[in-house]
Protein backbone atom coordinates (compact mmCIF):
# COMPACT_ATOMS: atom_id res chain seq x y z
CA UNK A 1 0.00 0.00 0.00
CA UNK A 2 1.22 3.76 -1.02
CA UNK A 3 0.34 6.64 0.62
CA UNK A 4 0.96 9.21 -0.65
CA UNK A 5 0.48 13.06 0.77
CA UNK A 6 1.25 16.06 -0.89
CA UNK A 7 1.23 19.14 -0.14
CA UNK A 8 1.24 22.36 -2.73
CA UNK A 9 0.54 25.85 -3.55
CA UNK A 10 -2.18 26.21 -6.12
CA UNK A 11 -2.90 29.53 -6.93
CA UNK A 12 -6.32 30.54 -8.40
CA UNK A 13 -5.71 28.62 -11.42
CA UNK A 14 -8.04 25.67 -10.32
CA UNK A 15 -10.85 28.35 -9.99
CA UNK A 16 -13.60 29.95 -12.10
CA UNK A 17 -14.20 33.03 -9.92
CA UNK A 18 -17.03 35.07 -10.88
CA UNK A 19 -19.41 37.27 -8.62
CA UNK A 20 -21.29 40.35 -9.93
CA UNK A 21 -24.79 40.13 -9.53
CA UNK A 22 -26.21 43.84 -9.35
CA UNK A 23 -29.64 43.66 -8.05
CA UNK A 24 -29.97 44.48 -4.03
CA UNK A 25 -30.52 40.95 -2.64
CA UNK A 26 -27.80 40.20 -3.49
CA UNK A 27 -26.04 43.28 -2.12
CA UNK A 28 -23.78 41.52 0.10
CA UNK A 29 -22.89 39.45 -2.59
CA UNK A 30 -19.95 41.73 -4.61
CA UNK A 31 -17.97 42.56 -1.56
CA UNK A 32 -16.82 38.92 -1.39
CA UNK A 33 -16.00 39.92 -4.97
CA UNK A 34 -12.90 37.23 -5.51
CA UNK A 35 -10.51 38.01 -7.98
CA UNK A 36 -10.72 38.24 -11.59
CA UNK A 37 -14.43 38.41 -12.17
CA UNK A 38 -16.35 37.24 -14.68
CA UNK A 39 -19.51 38.62 -16.82
CA UNK A 40 -22.40 38.24 -14.77
CA UNK A 41 -24.74 34.73 -13.94
CA UNK A 42 -21.92 33.24 -13.01
CA UNK A 43 -20.24 32.11 -9.76
CA UNK A 44 -17.33 30.71 -8.14
CA UNK A 45 -16.44 27.12 -7.75
CA UNK A 46 -13.71 24.99 -7.28
CA UNK A 47 -13.05 22.55 -10.23
CA UNK A 48 -10.28 20.05 -9.93
CA UNK A 49 -11.39 18.20 -13.29
CA UNK A 50 -10.63 18.20 -16.79
CA UNK A 51 -14.02 19.91 -17.09
CA UNK A 52 -12.38 22.99 -16.00
CA UNK A 53 -11.59 25.74 -18.19
CA UNK A 54 -8.46 25.51 -17.32
CA UNK A 55 -7.05 22.32 -17.56
CA UNK A 56 -4.09 22.55 -19.37
CA UNK A 57 -4.36 19.01 -20.49
CA UNK A 58 -2.51 17.26 -17.88
CA UNK A 59 -3.30 16.16 -14.45
CA UNK A 60 -6.60 14.77 -14.65
CA UNK A 61 -7.67 14.90 -10.43
CA UNK A 62 -6.39 13.74 -7.20
CA UNK A 63 -6.25 9.98 -6.44
CA UNK A 64 -7.32 7.68 -3.97
CA UNK A 65 -5.63 8.01 0.06
CA UNK A 66 -4.04 11.61 -0.68
CA UNK A 67 -4.43 14.75 1.34
CA UNK A 68 -3.87 17.79 -0.75
CA UNK A 69 -3.18 21.50 0.43
CA UNK A 70 -3.94 24.30 -1.96
CA UNK A 71 -2.45 27.91 -1.09
CA UNK A 72 -4.94 30.80 -1.80
CA UNK A 73 -7.92 29.09 -3.68
CA UNK A 74 -9.78 32.03 -2.66
CA UNK A 75 -9.42 35.78 -1.42
CA UNK A 76 -12.27 37.33 0.71
CA UNK A 77 -12.38 41.04 0.97
CA UNK A 78 -13.88 43.06 2.96
CA UNK A 79 -15.20 45.70 0.42
CA UNK A 80 -16.35 48.73 2.34
CA UNK A 81 -18.09 50.50 -0.48
CA UNK A 82 -20.09 47.43 -0.63
CA UNK A 83 -20.53 46.17 2.88
CA UNK A 84 -20.82 49.60 4.81
CA UNK A 85 -19.56 47.68 7.24
CA UNK A 86 -16.01 48.55 8.85
CA UNK A 87 -15.62 45.28 10.49
CA UNK A 88 -16.88 41.83 9.47
CA UNK A 89 -17.00 38.44 10.56
CA UNK A 90 -16.20 35.56 8.02
CA UNK A 91 -17.34 32.16 8.13
CA UNK A 92 -16.28 29.42 5.77
CA UNK A 93 -17.90 25.98 6.23
CA UNK A 94 -16.94 22.61 4.80
CA UNK A 95 -20.19 20.33 3.13
CA UNK A 96 -18.21 18.00 1.30
CA UNK A 97 -16.23 14.62 3.00
CA UNK A 98 -12.57 15.07 3.14
CA UNK A 99 -12.61 19.06 2.15
CA UNK A 100 -11.37 21.22 4.81
CA UNK A 101 -9.82 25.19 4.85
CA UNK A 102 -7.33 26.87 5.81
CA UNK A 103 -5.43 30.59 6.20
CA UNK A 104 -1.77 31.41 6.20
CA UNK A 105 -0.32 28.52 8.36
CA UNK A 106 -3.27 27.56 10.86
CA UNK A 107 -4.54 23.62 10.80
CA UNK A 108 -7.25 22.99 8.23
CA UNK A 109 -10.22 22.64 9.59
CA UNK A 110 -13.55 21.65 8.40
CA UNK A 111 -15.48 25.05 9.66
CA UNK A 112 -12.99 28.18 9.94
CA UNK A 113 -13.51 32.00 10.61
CA UNK A 114 -11.79 35.16 10.21
CA UNK A 115 -12.55 39.12 11.38
CA UNK A 116 -12.31 41.18 8.59
CA UNK A 117 -11.39 45.35 8.40
CA UNK A 118 -11.78 48.29 5.94
CA UNK A 119 -10.99 46.58 2.59
CA UNK A 120 -8.53 43.85 4.63
CA UNK A 121 -8.88 40.38 2.68
CA UNK A 122 -7.49 37.26 3.52
CA UNK A 123 -6.61 34.36 0.91
CA UNK A 124 -8.31 31.04 1.91
CA UNK A 125 -7.03 27.56 1.46
CA UNK A 126 -8.37 24.28 0.59
CA UNK A 127 -7.01 20.54 2.30
CA UNK A 128 -8.16 18.05 0.16
CA UNK A 129 -8.59 14.56 2.12
CA UNK A 130 -9.36 11.63 -0.67
CA UNK A 131 -9.10 8.72 2.10
CA UNK A 132 -13.00 8.23 1.87
CA UNK A 133 -13.40 8.47 -2.24
CA UNK A 134 -13.26 6.12 -4.93
CA UNK A 135 -12.64 6.84 -8.38
CA UNK A 136 -14.71 8.97 -10.21
CA UNK A 137 -15.67 12.42 -9.83
CA UNK A 138 -16.98 13.81 -6.24
CA UNK A 139 -19.07 17.06 -5.80
CA UNK A 140 -19.89 18.99 -2.90
CA UNK A 141 -20.31 22.45 -1.65
CA UNK A 142 -19.34 25.03 1.39
CA UNK A 143 -20.91 27.42 2.82
CA UNK A 144 -19.32 31.21 3.61
CA UNK A 145 -21.66 33.27 5.32
CA UNK A 146 -20.35 36.33 6.77
CA UNK A 147 -22.16 39.40 8.92
CA UNK A 148 -21.52 43.00 10.54
CA UNK A 149 -18.84 42.54 13.46
CA UNK A 150 -16.13 40.93 14.88
CA UNK A 151 -15.83 37.26 15.42
CA UNK A 152 -15.44 37.59 18.72
CA UNK B 1 -56.41 65.66 4.96
CA UNK B 2 -53.66 67.86 4.06
CA UNK B 3 -51.99 67.04 7.76
CA UNK B 4 -52.67 63.58 7.03
CA UNK B 5 -50.66 63.43 3.90
CA UNK B 6 -47.92 65.39 5.13
CA UNK B 7 -47.91 62.75 7.96
CA UNK B 8 -47.67 59.91 5.68
CA UNK B 9 -45.13 61.77 3.66
CA UNK B 10 -42.56 62.63 6.99
CA UNK B 11 -43.23 58.55 7.67
CA UNK B 12 -42.11 57.85 4.51
CA UNK B 13 -39.83 59.83 4.46
CA UNK B 14 -38.06 58.77 7.88
CA UNK B 15 -38.15 55.34 6.53
CA UNK B 16 -36.56 56.35 3.41
CA UNK B 17 -33.47 57.73 6.04
CA UNK B 18 -33.72 54.67 7.97
CA UNK B 19 -33.56 52.71 4.62
CA UNK B 20 -30.87 54.94 3.35
CA UNK B 21 -28.67 54.92 6.84
CA UNK B 22 -29.07 50.48 6.92
CA UNK B 23 -25.60 48.55 6.83
CA UNK B 24 -24.62 45.43 5.56
CA UNK B 25 -26.22 42.72 8.19
CA UNK B 26 -25.56 39.03 6.75
CA UNK B 27 -24.17 36.91 3.94
CA UNK B 28 -24.86 33.19 2.92
CA UNK B 29 -23.73 31.39 -0.49
CA UNK B 30 -23.61 27.67 -1.04
CA UNK B 31 -20.51 27.20 -3.34
CA UNK B 32 -19.77 24.26 -5.46
CA UNK B 33 -16.68 21.83 -5.41
CA UNK B 34 -15.88 19.00 -8.10
CA UNK B 35 -13.12 16.92 -7.13
CA UNK B 36 -12.11 14.00 -9.79
CA UNK B 37 -10.63 11.23 -8.20
CA UNK B 38 -8.11 9.29 -10.13
CA UNK B 39 -5.39 7.19 -10.79
CA UNK B 40 -1.64 7.63 -9.70
CA UNK B 41 -0.82 7.73 -13.15
CA UNK B 42 -3.22 10.83 -13.46
CA UNK B 43 -2.73 12.47 -10.80
CA UNK B 44 -1.38 16.14 -10.29
CA UNK B 45 1.83 14.41 -8.69
CA UNK B 46 1.88 11.46 -10.92
CA UNK B 47 2.81 8.06 -10.15
CA UNK B 48 3.05 5.61 -13.50
CA UNK B 49 4.58 2.51 -13.23
CA UNK B 50 7.95 1.75 -15.35
CA UNK B 51 8.25 -1.78 -14.36
CA UNK B 52 5.67 -4.85 -14.69
CA UNK B 53 6.55 -5.52 -10.42
CA UNK B 54 5.34 -2.28 -10.41
CA UNK B 55 1.29 -2.08 -10.84
CA UNK B 56 -1.72 0.45 -10.30
CA UNK B 57 -4.94 -1.56 -8.13
CA UNK B 58 -7.85 0.67 -8.08
CA UNK B 59 -5.44 3.73 -9.02
CA UNK B 60 -2.79 3.39 -6.54
CA UNK B 61 0.83 2.41 -7.33
CA UNK B 62 2.10 -1.01 -5.57
CA UNK B 63 5.50 -2.59 -5.98
CA UNK B 64 4.60 -6.17 -6.05
CA UNK B 65 7.40 -9.11 -6.24
CA UNK B 66 5.41 -11.85 -5.92
CA UNK B 67 3.46 -14.72 -7.36
CA UNK B 68 -0.12 -12.35 -7.55
CA UNK B 69 1.37 -9.66 -9.67
CA UNK B 70 -0.92 -9.75 -12.52
CA UNK B 71 2.27 -8.71 -14.79
CA UNK B 72 3.69 -11.86 -13.96
CA UNK B 73 3.68 -14.68 -16.99
CA UNK B 74 2.76 -17.86 -15.98
CA UNK B 75 6.58 -19.05 -16.05
CA UNK B 76 7.91 -16.07 -14.20
CA UNK B 77 9.94 -15.97 -10.90
CA UNK B 78 7.89 -15.96 -7.45
CA UNK B 79 10.28 -13.78 -5.90
CA UNK B 80 13.85 -12.92 -4.50
CA UNK B 81 15.69 -15.35 -2.26
CA UNK B 82 17.40 -15.03 0.87
CA UNK B 83 20.97 -13.66 0.84
CA UNK B 84 20.52 -11.64 -2.78
CA UNK B 85 20.87 -7.90 -3.53
CA UNK B 86 18.50 -6.72 -6.01
CA UNK B 87 18.95 -3.42 -8.19
CA UNK B 88 15.80 -2.21 -10.17
CA UNK B 89 15.82 1.24 -11.97
CA UNK B 90 13.22 3.15 -12.70
CA UNK B 91 10.73 1.14 -10.99
CA UNK B 92 8.14 4.14 -11.00
CA UNK B 93 8.09 7.59 -12.39
CA UNK B 94 7.19 10.72 -10.52
CA UNK B 95 5.73 13.83 -12.28
CA UNK B 96 4.58 17.10 -11.79
CA UNK B 97 1.54 17.63 -13.40
CA UNK B 98 0.07 20.64 -11.72
CA UNK B 99 -1.72 23.16 -13.55
CA UNK B 100 0.59 25.66 -12.33
CA UNK B 101 3.16 24.59 -15.00
CA UNK B 102 0.82 25.93 -17.47
CA UNK B 103 2.07 29.54 -16.73
CA UNK B 104 5.16 29.05 -14.88
CA UNK B 105 7.79 26.78 -13.85
CA UNK B 106 6.61 25.73 -10.59
CA UNK B 107 8.29 22.88 -9.91
CA UNK B 108 8.02 20.98 -6.59
CA UNK B 109 9.98 18.71 -3.80
CA UNK B 110 9.32 15.09 -3.55
CA UNK B 111 10.75 13.82 -0.24
CA UNK B 112 10.10 9.42 -0.75
CA UNK B 113 10.50 7.45 2.40
CA UNK B 114 10.30 3.71 2.48
CA UNK B 115 9.56 2.14 6.07
CA UNK B 116 11.77 -0.94 6.92
CA UNK B 117 15.96 -1.47 6.53
CA UNK B 118 15.93 -3.80 3.44
CA UNK B 119 14.58 -1.49 1.06
CA UNK B 120 16.39 1.55 -0.35
CA UNK B 121 15.58 4.10 -3.38
CA UNK B 122 17.00 6.16 -5.41
CA UNK B 123 16.29 8.77 -7.92
CA UNK B 124 17.86 8.69 -11.66
CA UNK B 125 20.39 5.97 -12.48
CA UNK B 126 22.21 3.25 -9.99
CA UNK B 127 25.64 4.43 -10.93
CA UNK B 128 24.66 8.29 -10.79
CA UNK B 129 21.83 8.40 -8.83
CA UNK B 130 20.50 12.30 -8.47
CA UNK B 131 19.43 11.06 -5.00
CA UNK B 132 19.77 8.02 -2.69
CA UNK B 133 20.31 5.09 -2.08
CA UNK B 134 18.98 5.78 1.09
CA UNK B 135 15.38 4.45 2.90
CA UNK B 136 14.37 8.43 2.82
CA UNK B 137 15.35 10.52 -0.64
CA UNK B 138 14.28 14.43 -1.88
CA UNK B 139 14.57 15.62 -4.92
CA UNK B 140 13.45 18.56 -7.55
CA UNK B 141 10.41 17.03 -10.01
CA UNK B 142 9.65 19.96 -12.96
CA UNK B 143 6.90 19.18 -15.19
CA UNK B 144 7.60 17.36 -18.33
CA UNK B 145 10.84 15.91 -16.70
CA UNK B 146 9.65 12.84 -14.94
CA UNK B 147 11.99 11.53 -12.40
CA UNK B 148 13.01 7.47 -12.67
CA UNK B 149 12.63 5.73 -9.19
CA UNK B 150 14.87 3.07 -8.51
CA UNK B 151 14.61 0.28 -5.77
CA UNK B 152 17.34 -1.64 -4.35
CA UNK B 153 16.39 -5.00 -1.91
CA UNK B 154 19.04 -6.24 0.23
CA UNK B 155 17.89 -9.87 1.16
CA UNK B 156 21.08 -10.52 3.63
CA UNK B 157 19.82 -12.67 6.16
CA UNK B 158 16.13 -12.58 5.57
CA UNK B 159 14.00 -15.41 5.64
CA UNK B 160 11.59 -16.81 3.11
CA UNK B 161 8.14 -15.23 2.96
CA UNK B 162 5.88 -12.41 2.25
CA UNK B 163 6.65 -8.67 3.31
CA UNK B 164 4.79 -5.89 2.81
CA UNK B 165 5.94 -2.18 3.82
CA UNK B 166 4.62 1.48 2.55
CA UNK B 167 5.85 4.26 0.48
CA UNK B 168 5.20 7.69 1.62
CA UNK B 169 5.46 10.55 -0.58
CA UNK B 170 5.65 14.15 0.30
CA UNK B 171 5.84 17.25 -1.86
CA UNK B 172 5.76 20.85 -1.49
CA UNK B 173 5.95 23.87 -3.68
CA UNK B 174 9.36 24.92 -5.27
CA UNK B 175 12.56 23.32 -5.85
CA UNK B 176 14.06 21.41 -3.25
CA UNK B 177 16.88 23.38 -1.21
Amino acid sequence: MISTKTTLSLAAIILIVTVGIGTPVFYAFEEFTIETPLPPYAFLTIDISEGNPFYPGYGKGLSIDTIHMFDDVMKVENNVTQTGASVICVIITSQMDGLRFYHSNTTPKESISFTLGEYESVNVGIYINTTNHTLGEVSGSFKIQAYEGGCG
Amino acid sequence: MNKLIGLVLLLVGMMLAVGAGANFRYYEADRDIVVAIVADDNEFIGLTPGQPYARLDNGKLYIDIGEYNPNRPDWGGLGLSPNTTYVFEEMFYVSNDLWENNQTNFPICVTLSVAGSYIEIFAGDYTSPTAGPATSITFTVHHGSPVPIGFVFDNTNVAIGDYQTQLQIHAIAGACP
